[in-house]
């Protein structure tokens, strides 16, 4: 009689443990899928191939419903803001932003994000004072590193070298012009003139007005395609060029032999780690999200299909 | 008290001062069409200079890949991110139920462009419309110019036989504007008395690589027996060109070369003599006509759509090129 009891209370006990786990399933399949908006320029232009496949990757491994949203270009902070104000109309629970050209970005994004979590992705926010630090998060790679991976590439051979940066008002041209001039400096090379970009200009009108080079240094992946493409029609046949490029254009541009050397950052990793980064905010309230300086590499037409290394980091751009 | 403030200033408008703004999402079949991409970037200049000082025009251009599920995902991407019209340019013609049903259900009006989806299915919603060209017409021009060019040039035919020995570079196999396009050059040309001999005809999906890749096999198996090469679009024509300048033939023992659309570096090519025609397809009165629409659809307004055919087409006319007057068209 009390062997049955007993029996009678161990299954009782597991059919409530059963009806538990049923309960608990099901409100968890309920539980809505956080929605993350990524607010990248042109976000439909294909140097953001890589990081996009990264990032759906990544939302979908981690339960992320991901909103790309539909830009344009975006040439100031006030661009910026008018779609992430229209993007808190569509219940999103956080933003990955690349981070506008200016110096007013930091104060937008702090004033219009002040609740909900944001992280950058690319490049960091743009400030006069180098020695200080946004208080953002930052998924991207190092561009003085790239800078000075490109000024090591030319070594002691190049004489006259000519640069094109993106916006001067940008982390990303600043610091990459910085990389680069700093290690020229150790070497012996000459920088001739440095472009930065500005809006509706002509770089091909803007490098012929200057004075001849033998190098171009291009620090702009957009413009290094343009670059390309010219020097594909046989314009700038005598310059070597040099870059950094985030394209399937730019990596087959190098291919065609019309860049000299690349250096690439891994768009793949941006995406895939700023979501996993974003998707730990968004389960752990308390969570402080961590900067992550991602994969570079230096590419030369040579190693394209020799070096098993680089095959295997250009996989993400197929 | 306190949780009471704050839910009403939560319920307030955050942003009283935004402007309106109209959301156009444009996708086109693929990045690698310097037509459909000039077309594009029309559209968008076209766009920017209707902005006004209470409106904004954000024009986001994203592209299907060359695959038709590709290119739903990107439509459903653009709709879940928020879009008042769309452009679509088809990866495939026969198939747009997907992007017609999601539109639909979002209320989100659609203008297909280039590549015109099939009467039934444009048919399916009220809300649906086509800007674009009638493929047959470029077909017939196309065949006409280069019949006029062959009986005003007698020396067309090197071998004096007679007889026009022809090859084809054609676009997508099964695609509809490359059956028209093919049919109605050859009937044309066929019904104003030129004796036609085909050498062969080869598909090059509307890509230049590919028709230079093409040519180059045809002028090492045909050496210089091909003397007339009859292009679906300009961007082969120009990979025809490209294959003879690699070739051991001087210009003079070249075909002669048409094509269709009128690309900027097609038009060179008439000028320099290295091509003979091409058939003007006017992407600048399309992408204009697309962005009105586009506008007045957003603005709920009925001027332009009331003079669509069927409330629905707009059906530009191709205009014939040859050197004559090719410079009236460089200056577009």
């Amino acid at each position: 009689m009390r062997k049955n009891k007993i029996t009678f209370l161990v299954m009782e006990l597991l059919l409530l443990i059963l009806a538990l786990f049923f309960v608990w399933k099901i409100f968890n399949q309920n539980v809505p899928e956080k929605r993350v908006a990524v607010v990248l320029p042109e976000a439909g232009d294909n140097r953001w191939d890589a990081l996009i496949k990264g990032m759906k990757q990544s939302a979908k491994n981690n339960h992320i419903h991901l909103i790309i949203c539909n830009t344009d270009e975006m040439e100031s902070a006030e661009v910026e803001q008018e779609i992430i104000q229209e993007q808190r109309n569509n219940q999103i629970d956080a933003f990955l932003v690349w981070p506008a050209s200016g110096s007013e970005t930091e104060e937008m994004l702090k004033n219009e994000c002040a609740d909900v979590p944001v992280i950058l992705i690319v490049e960091n926010v743009y400030n006069e004072d180098e020695q200080e630090f946004s208080t953002f998060s930052e998924i991207g790679p190092d561009y003085y590193e790239m800078g000075a991976l490109l000024a090591r590439e030319l070594g002691e051979d190049a004489s006259k070298i000519g640069i094109v940066a993106g916006r001067e008002e940008s982390e990303a041209s600043t610091s990459a012009v910085r990389g680069f001039s700093d290690t020229l400096e150790q070497m012996k090379g000459e920088i001739a003139w440095c472009y930065y970009q500005e809006e509706d200009c002509n770089v091909l009108d803007e490098i012929r007005a200057r004075a001849p080079v033998d190098h171009l240094v291009v620090l702009d992946s957009r413009t290094l395609d343009r670059i390309g493409e010219q020097a594909d029609n046989g314009e700038l046949k005598n310059i070597r060029i040099f870059g950094i490029g985030y394209s399937v254009k730019s990596i087959a541009m190098l291919d065609y032999g019309k860049i000299d050397g690349l250096v690439a950052p891994d768009g793949y990793e941006i995406g895939y780690k700023s979501v996993e980064e974003m998707a730990k905010k968004l389960q752990h309230r308390f969570y402080k999200t961590k900067s992550v300086k991602t994969t570079i590499k230096m590419i030369r037409s040579d190693d394209l299909f020799q070096d098993e290394d680089i095959e295997r980091f250009l996989y993400s751009y197929e | 008290m306190i949780l009471l403030i704050f839910t009403c200033s939560g319920c307030g408008n955050r942003h009283p001062e935004m402007k309106e703004a109209l959301h156009v999402g444009v996708v086109t079949y693929t990045q690698g069409d310097p037509f459909i991409n000039a077309m594009t970037d029309k559209l968008k200049e076209n766009l920017k200079s209707m902005e006004t000082e209470d409106m904004k025009i954000i024009v986001s251009v994203k592209n299907g890949k060359d695959d038709q599920q590709a290119q739903n995902e990107t439509v459903e991407e653009m709709i879940d991110a928020g879009c008042d019209v769309l452009c679509i340019n088809l990866v495939d013609r026969t198939v747009p139920s997907r992007i017609i049903k999601l539109a639909k259900q979002n209320h989100i009006p659609v203008i297909f462009f280039n590549r015109e989806p099939v009467r039934e299915d444009l048919l399916q919603w009220e809300e649906l419309y086509y800007v674009g060209c009638d493929a047959e017409q470029s077909g017939i021009m196309e065949g006409e110019i280069a019949a006029d060019y062959i009986k005003d040039h007698p020396e067309v035919d090197k071998n004096q036989d007679g007889k026009i020995q022809y090859v084809l570079l054609e676009g997508e196999a099964g695609h509809q504007d490359t059956i028209s396009r093919t049919d109605y050059s050859v009937k044309t040309l066929i019904e104003e008395g030129v004796q036609l001999e085909k050498l062969s005809y080869q598909f090059a999906d509307w890509n230049r690589g590919q028709a230079e890749n093409r040519m180059t096999r045809l002028i090492s198996q045909y050496e210089d027996g091909i003397e007339l090469v009859i292009s679906n679009n300009d961007e082969m024509a120009l990979g025809a060109v490209e294959a003879y300048r690699k070739s051991e033939y001087v210009p003079s023992k070249w075909p002669v070369i048409f094509g269709i659309d009128g690309l900027d570096s097609a038009l060179e090519a008439v000028k320099s003599g290295e091509m003979q025609g091409t058939v003007y397809n006017d992407k600048e009165e399309q992408a204009l006509e697309m962005a009105r629409l586009s506008l007045e659809i957003f603005r709920g307004e009925n001027v332009y759509r009331n003079q669509l055919k069927e409330g629905r087409y707009y059906v530009s006319q191709y205009q014939r090129v040859d050197s004559s007057n090719v410079d009236d068209f460089l200056k577009h």
